[in-house]
């Protein structure tokens, strides 16, 4: 039994949180860490929005060579 | 042998694992990769394994519709607790049963379908009602935390409540109307992005388990 309530992800992090072991707790890390990066890119779409798609382009003629 | 078995079972759920996933991220769009897949037998692999996930479930929500019977049946044998309920249970999920096996063999042909009306007729309209009493667990919750001590996110509850109830109300006067506007940005903005960033940690959450469980080191499928 939890004291609080299990929100989203918190479900698949009980595991971890009962267990403990090295494995477990990377994976919630990892999920931290992939946060993090949806996060960036998230901020980083908005950022590119916002400045008339100067990222996209940015990288469309780095990987395009144009 | 224990070990042995686990080793066994954690090959199996790999190789199914990986199959499936090639099976279906695989596209047209990867070259050879694409050719060579296609050409294989994992497309058909991969359908065979997402129909006996399909069959598997199916029978666990049986097992389960036959677990709540019989709990229900031995509470009537025994008489205990409220055991009228369990009757008024048992009935209605054997009338549900007998009208979807009937429209099943066209016995029963009429439009809309009897387990359409019941269903909008009872399931939805209960499930209506528990979802308005919402409004009292929530206006109960912004009573107590205010009576305990009086924080700013407490504050912010309870005005986002008042705001939101008010705001729904049906009326037409300037006050109300800009409560609705707020309202309805409150409802399309932050909440929609929290909404969507839970949706998102369970989503990484579950590729997470997945490539625990492809590598390995996930055991929750044997114990």
């Amino acid at each position: 039994m939890s004291e609080e309530p299990l929100i989203g992800e918190e479900v698949f992090t009980a595991g971890a949180y009962l267990g403990g072991s090295a494995s477990q707790i990377a994976g919630v890390v990892t999920q931290d860490v992939l946060r993090w990066l949806v996060i960036l890119g998230v901020l980083l779409a908005v950022g590119d929005g916002l400045t008339g798609n100067t990222f996209s382009k940015f990288f469309a003629r780095l990987i395009g060579g144009g | 042998m224990r070990r042995l078995g686990s080793a066994l079972f954690s090959a199996i759920v790999i190789v199914v694992g990986v199959l499936t996933l090639l099976g279906l991220v695989v596209g047209d769009g990867l070259g050879s990769l694409s050719g060579l897949i296609k050409g294989s037998p994992i497309p058909t692999l991969t359908n065979i394994f997402l129909q006996i996930t399909v069959i598997t479930v199916a029978v666990t929500i049986i097992i389960g519709i036959l677990n709540l019977l019989i709990v229900h049946l031995r509470r009537i044998f025994r008489r205990s607790g409220q055991w009228q309920y369990s009757v008024l249970l048992i009935l209605s999920a054997l009338g549900v049963l007998i009208l979807g096996v009937l429209e099943r063999v066209g016995v029963i042909s009429t439009t809309p379908a009897p387990t359409s009306i019941l269903l909008e007729g009872v399931q939805v309209s209960i499930e209506s009602a528990l979802a308005g009493l919402v409004l009292f667990a929530l206006v109960y919750a912004a009573f107590r935390l205010m009576r305990r001590r009086v924080s700013g996110s407490a504050l912010l509850f309870t005005l986002v409540l008042l705001v939101l109830l008010a705001g729904a109300l049906p009326f037409t006067s300037p006050l109300i109307r800009l409560l609705a506007a707020i309202r309805t940005w409150l409802l399309e903005v932050p909440v929609s992005a929290g909404a969507r960033g839970i949706l998102m940690g369970i989503a990484l959450a579950t590729v997470v388990i997945g490539v625990r469980v492809l590598i390995g080191q996930d055991r929750s499928y044997r114990e």
